[in-house]
């Protein structure tokens, strides 16, 4: 491949070492926590920062350390695994609608622009007020809601592929739709999807968190960031730190997931611009 | 008749939606009432200033879009009628591009493109496509070690023989140039040029060859069509500018000398 003009720089560095330091915490989260994250002292609530508790426990006497970490696990986890099925459920549509331009098409863009109308957390508190409170609900109602910007990216990807001249010249080749979305239309939305899914991930989380403070995701004594804001919420003037390191947690972890996406983003310009 | 052209016109509305329910939108005429033939075994070229409605042309006969009214016929079969489906069409006539960059896949090896027509029409085996494959190259003046390369690897002569093998891989009784040749150099345009002479005579093909550059169709063709805003103006075999009538083929003969 030819050099992009863009090389590694520090955003980029930051970004990745910053994603992989987080994941690896996360699965070796038994190894690394000082305590258990679901154990109740009720004779150490509230304790400042220490040596024992790094970042202190919270109401119940939990290790708020050992919680984070173990929240990565929940965070990211279910993040990816919603970023999966989201992807399965809008690649297919976005490569049909996007490669044959029926007039039964704009029945789906209708619909999607109808769901991009409304601001995703309101959608998304909407769907998880309809199924019920819960994990599986709330993962629902994610999927429910960002399948939409997934298909148009995907879509919006897929016609200006078709744009060029080697569709038509793989179709003068004899190669079925089929064969042609495959081997000539996938390969080439790979990367930019990549970028998508990455930028995405920390919207995911973010989502995730805010649904869990609202009390609409993950429910006690599940280890979940946006969770353990709730908890936070009410003991916030005696004990800061219950809201300041779950906050950073979300904080870190989204940063991560925009500048790499931000990096990829520029390095994929470069790459059109050259061809 | 391998390829016949009956009257086909092609409009385009100038405005996109209509302002009056009333009234016409303007449609601009980019093909008007074009009649020609091509024989088998014919070289023909299409001569016109840019916009002339070559390119259009072009397209119309290869089914990309549909004639507003007339008929083109490939071996006696409407081509835009419902029977004809885009592969068994493509099986009998091919297409070139102009820009040979965009319209070949970046992330396929040489080998892998040529194999396509191969494998969908022809159906050939893994060690009668490896030969196939070889021949191909071969006729198009390229080396065995140019199979493992991608497209950004070759020159732009060299990509547009690729693009020329691969039309021929398909074995089509016509092949369309659509200003093939023209963003080439001078010489790798005239070493194209006695390639695709070559391979005619040896294949009987027949090739309408689309060009605003009246020198390389003086060497190739048989037979000049000349096209001036839409309309056919002009055939002729002669190269005689005494013999020529419409006042544009005289001055794209002027530019000749």
């Amino acid at each position: 491949m030819k050099k992009t003009p863009y090389s590694w720089d520090a955003s980029l560095i930051v970004g990745i070492n910053l994603l992989i330091i987080i994941v690896l915490i996360g699965l070796l989260a038994p190894w690394i926590s000082p305590h258990d994250p679901l154990k109740v002292n009720l004779s150490n609530r509230f304790v400042f920062p220490s040596w024992t508790y790094p970042f202190g426990t919270d109401h119940l006497g939990r290790c708020i350390l050992s919680r984070i970490i173990y929240g990565i696990r929940i965070s990211v986890a279910f993040a990816f695994l919603i970023m999966i099925v989201t992807f399965i459920i809008s690649l297919p549509i976005g490569l049909i609608t996007g490669y044959w331009r029926a007039r039964a098409n704009h029945f789906f863009m209708r619909l999607i622009d109808g769901t991009l109308a409304i601001p995703d957390i309101v959608l998304t508190i909407a769907i998880v007020g309809m199924l019920g409170p819960g994990f599986l609900n709330m993962m629902i109602a994610i999927i429910l809601v960002r399948w939409a910007s997934y298909v148009r990216f995907i879509r919006s990807l897929v016609l200006k592929i078709c744009e060029e001249d080697y569709i038509l010249s793989a179709r003068m080749s004899g190669n079925t739709h089929a064969r042609i979305m495959r081997r000539y239309i996938l390969p080439v939305t790979f990367s930019p999807l990549v970028i998508f899914g990455a930028l995405d991930m920390g919207k995911i989380v973010l989502l995730m968190a805010g649904l869990s403070f609202l009390g609409l995701g993950a429910q006690p004594p599940t280890p979940e960031w946006g969770a353990m804001l709730r908890d936070a919420t009410a003991y916030f003037q005696i004990a800061p730190h219950m809201m300041v390191f779950p906050g950073v947690a979300i904080l870190l972890f989204v940063l991560a997931c925009q500048l790499i996406s931000d990096r990829f983003k520029k390095l994929n310009a470069a790459d059109l611009k050259e061809v | 008749m391998l390829l016949e052209l009956r009257n086909v016109t092609k409009d385009y509305p100038l405005r996109p939606r209509r302002t009056s329910l009333f009234k016409k939108t303007p449609r601009f005429k980019a093909v008007n009432q074009v009649d020609l033939t091509i024989k088998k075994g014919e070289i023909v070229g299409l001569v016109g200033e840019s916009g002339s409605g070559k390119s259009t042309l072009a397209k119309l006969i290869m089914n990309i879009e549909p004639v507003t009214s007339g008929k083109i016929l490939l071996n006696g079969q409407p081509v835009h009628g419902k029977r004809m489906s885009d592969l068994t069409l493509y099986k009998q006539m091919q297409l070139v591009l102009q820009d040979s960059s965009s319209s070949l896949h970046p992330n396929m090896r040489v080998k892998e493109l040529l194999e396509e027509p191969l494998r969908n029409y022809l159906r050939q085996e893994k060690t009668m496509r490896e030969a196939t494959i070889r021949k191909l190259l071969k006729l198009v003046g390229l080396s065995p070690p140019f199979l493992s390369r991608y497209p950004h690897q070759l020159s732009g002569g060299q990509k547009q023989r690729v693009c020329i093998a691969k039309a021929l891989a398909v074995q089509p009784d016509i092949i369309l140039f659509d200003e093939s040749i023209a963003s080439l150099d001078h010489p790798s345009q005239m070493e194209i040029l006695h390639m695709l002479k070559h391979i005619q005579k040896q294949q009987q093909l027949s090739y309408l060859f689309i060009t605003h550059d009246l020198k390389s169709v003086q060497q190739l063709c048989d037979r000049v069509a000349v096209m001036y805003q839409g309309e056919l103006v002009e055939t002729f075999s002669r190269w005689d500018p005494d013999q020529l009538r419409h006042p544009y083929s005289r001055l794209l003969f002027q530019t000749l000398n």
